[in-house]
């Protein structure tokens, strides 16, 4: 810091040195010719500053100022409904009550919980691409072992077709906090269907591979089954007569 | 020196008296506590904008009216002081826009003398400054008038007037060599002390 910027420094802050710079000050101390500005600006600012706060001015506020203060903010006084706090208390009450109505509507009710749901959305996201697979292979049958390696389930007993129907590779995705494993099938006229395998502990009761369960969502066709000690889900947006087809 | 007898005392540093624990509490001030410590000042700010005792007063009182619609929602309850000086600045600059009266005016140093430092230390007295004060360009009397009010540091100023901290520092340093000349200039005796 040369003795230039030390007093532009300085020259800011004579009347707050709290404000000061350490460094310039410093240089105050050892510079005599800034050392003496700063004495003689020190000095001018000090009567300057006394003489300004002689110049009148009113030493009270007008009686009303407070009154009108209280009156506007009367016109802008919050909702109850304004600020975090109450939000936060309504999000709880929410929570204690809507969340263990759907923990018992999961367990009991004709929708079981939602794994389908979640496991639908991501197979979307591999269906566009925005999910990887993470092995490709043309076959079930290779695809097995590579699933085998990183601990991921793979499909016990299978429907024909799909078994002999020529795959594009797999995933292992998360569904409610489980993993399940996605395998994509190739099922001609540039369309897809995917088998997604899950551990039966988190999903509701199924039928068998006889009898799946059919539905429609969203503009897929799903079958779900179990064959006890996994659920499967096989879905397309090819449509219902294809995803039948496969599960001959 | 000479001091005008004035029928009332003025606090002329009332934030030093506070506490730096006081300045960043986080409650949110009181009204009454909020314009006890602040009006005086606010209208010392707002009287060397506008030069005019009535429009000052409404100056104050707007900024102080916007307080109360809005200071709620300030997060920072410590800069409650730099909130009102800059809400009243804005105000005056949007009057001043209206009434096309504020121009945004260069300093030149020419029209207040050089700068070289003169010999002699210039009498300082109530009337005289404000004389003096009313003759510099307002983007130097603006950061002037809020250095000796003591209320802001120079970042708080620059924060106020909306101008970087270094055009705030090349200002009062211009400014206040300005006013020197100037209280020189009105002829009147040094003080016993220079």
């Amino acid at each position: 810091m040369n003795r230039d910027e030390a007093q532009r420094l300085l020259d800011a802050t004579t009347l707050r040195p709290q404000d000061g710079d350490a460094e310039a000050r410093a240089l105050a101390e050892t510079d005599p010719v800034l050392k003496q500005w700063l004495a003689q600006r020190t000095a001018f600012d000090e009567r300057v500053a006394e003489a300004f706060g002689a110049i009148p001015a009113p030493a009270r506020a007008p009686q009303d100022l407070l009154r009108a203060m209280q009156a506007e903010a009367a016109k802008v006084r919050p909702s109850p409904l304004k600020g975090p706090w109450p939000w936060l208390a309504l999000a709880a009450m929410l929570l204690l009550t809507v969340y263990p109505a759907t923990l018992l509507f999961n367990a009991f009710g004709p929708q079981a919980n939602d794994w389908q749901g979640e496991a639908l959305a991501k197979v979307m996201l591999i269906q566009k691409g925005v999910m990887r697979l993470e092995h490709e292979a043309p076959r079930i049958e290779t695809l097995r072992p590579l699933l085998a390696q990183v601990g991921a389930l793979s499909p016990g007993d299978m429907p024909s077709v799909l078994l002999r129907t020529k795959t594009f590779g797999c995933r292992v995705i998360q569904v409610a906090g489980q993993p399940a494993t996605v395998i994509c099938f190739d099922i001609g006229s540039g369309e897809e269907a995917h088998l997604v395998v899950m551990n039966h502990s988190h999903a509701r009761q199924l039928p068998s591979q006889a009898q799946p369960l059919l539905a429609s969502r969203d503009g897929w066709s799903t079958a779900s089954w179990t064959d006890g000690t996994r659920h499967y889900m096989l879905v397309t947006t090819a449509g219902a007569k294809k995803l039948m087809k496969l599960l001959a | 020196m000479h001091a005008l007898a004035l029928p009332f005392n003025i606090a002329i540093d009332p934030p030093r008296m506070r506490s730096s624990a006081a300045q960043t509490c986080v409650a949110v001030p009181d009204f009454s506590q909020l314009v006890a410590d602040h009006y005086t000042g606010l209208h010392r700010f707002a009287q060397s904008l506008c030069r005019r005792q009535g429009l000052a007063e409404d100056l104050v009182q707007q900024t102080f009216l916007q307080w109360a619609r809005k200071g709620q929602t300030l997060r920072d309850t410590s800069k409650a002081k730099t909130w009102l000086y800059t809400t009243l600045y804005r105000e005056w600059l949007g009057i001043a826009r209206r009434e096309q009266k504020h121009e945004q005016v260069e300093f030149e140093p020419d029209l207040h003398g050089a700068a070289d430092e003169p010999a002699e230390e210039p009498r300082v007295d109530a009337a005289t400054l404000q004389q003096a004060l009313e003759q510099l360009d307002e983007n130097y009397r603006a950061p002037l008038v809020l250095f000796y009010l003591r209320e802001l540091s120079y970042r708080d100023i620059a924060e106020t007037l909306g101008v970087p901290i270094g055009t705030v520092m090349s200002r009062l340093s211009r400014a206040k060599d300005a006013l020197r000349k100037l209280l020189l200039q009105s002829g009147q005796l040094p003080p016993s002390e220079s």
